[in-house]
């Protein structure tokens, strides 16, 4: 074979990366809730993959299963989301740090929560661990060690009194959060839907990665 | 795009990273930009083995692996430590673009693979001086 030098790289640069699927946000959404149509479907996640990867994923006849996937994800988001918050309210100076987090998560669930009908909101709420395709279970945010209290008072009280400890507990939910969210591209039967998902949980260890490495004493002390 | 498709056009996206590592590390001094010169040199190692494992990958799909081409243009000039952390930098975000679209390619282990690479690559562009973003690898949302 006979190569010759080129001007410039074969990997496109983001803004032109793989046109055949480039989507806006509605796209996206609209790609997750008519995965009925099968319009987009294709990945399946399957121990025969060579052999299905061509063909379209089956259509679920009752309820999409991708939409189950989002509101599961969407649940998560939303208690990152309240543990943000209240390690917010507690420590008012860690709230410069964690103001660029809370906006991504909140990017997150709006994509997510338009992608679940109304009806199907609640069902995320209900989360028990998800099966993976291994037959293992998934470790969602339900697995944090950070308790659930009912209240915002209790949920206040329990984020722990040092700023460095509660950093430290919003790290490992950021953390739980990638592993979980992976977990759900893994499922997800979309592959555009997969595609986001795997880059939120990109997303939430970036952001992970970044707390763990702030300096809360030195920042935060007058 | 067909998962063989998805893995060749990343297999091609990871010959450019290991060339362009190779070219940035030769350039960074380990003296004076010792930190950089580190981060380059694991993130070379790291995308010449992911190179590897996504050649076995294709051939398991029982097609020829993409070749490299001969050279790769450099992202910037690529002289001053800046301009060098920031072609490091923009390599890792076109390698996390690549891996993104894999994701939505393929499934199972591939899928996995990819996820994998994917959060990998998102950290790793923080230590080029890299920001968080909502959504890495997807430049449209």
């Amino acid at each position: 074979m006979v190569r010759t030098p080129i001007e410039s790289a074969p990997v496109p640069p983001p803004s032109s990366a793989h046109p055949g699927t480039r989507l806006s946000r509605r796209a996206a959404l609209a790609a997750v809730v008519a995965l009925a149509g099968g319009a987009v479907v294709g990945c399946t996640p399957d121990r025969n993959q060579r052999r299905r990867e061509a063909e379209p994923a089956p259509v679920e006849p009752e309820g999409d299963p991708d939409v189950a996937v989002a509101a599961e994800a969407l649940t998560n988001q939303q208690q990152m989301l309240d543990l943000l918050a209240v390690t917010g309210e507690r420590h008012g100076r860690l709230a410069g740090l964690l103001a660029p987090v809370v906006a991504a998560h909140e990017a997150h669930a709006a994509l997510l929560a338009d992608a679940v009908p109304e009806d199907d909101s609640s069902a995320g709420s209900t989360t028990s661990p998800s099966p993976s395709p291994d037959g293992q279970s998934s470790p969602g945010p339900s697995t944090s060690p950070s308790p659930s209290p009912d209240s915002s008072e209790d949920r206040r009280t329990a984020v722990p009194d040092d700023p460095a400890g509660a950093l430290a507990r919003v790290v490992a939910a950021e953390r739980e959060l990638t592993t979980a969210t992976k977990r759900h591209a893994f499922r997800a039967q979309s592959g555009a839907f997969a595609r986001i998902l795997g880059s939120m949980a990109a997303g939430a260890a970036q952001h992970a990665n970044v707390l763990a490495s702030a300096q809360v004493g030195k920042e935060a002390s007058p | 795009m067909t998962p063989q498709e998805a893995l060749q056009k990343t297999l091609a996206g990871e010959h450019a990273a290991v060339y362009l590592y190779g070219v940035i590390g030769g350039r960074v001094s380990s003296s004076s930009s010792a930190e950089l010169w580190q981060r380059v040199r694991d993130a070379y190692a790291l995308h010449r083995g992911r190179r590897d494992q996504l050649m076995a990958m294709v051939r398991a799909t029982e097609a020829e692996p993409v070749e490299a081409e001969v050279s790769y243009e450099l992202p910037n000039a690529a002289a001053t430590p800046a301009q060098l952390q920031r072609a490091a930098l923009t390599v890792e975000h076109r390698c996390a673009a690549v891996y993104a679209d894999l994701v939505g390619n393929t499934s199972g282990a591939n899928r996995q693979w990819a996820l994998d690479a994917l959060e990998d690559s998102a950290v790793r562009l923080l230590g080029f001086g890299g920001e968080p973003e909502a959504f890495p690898g997807i430049g449209e949302l």
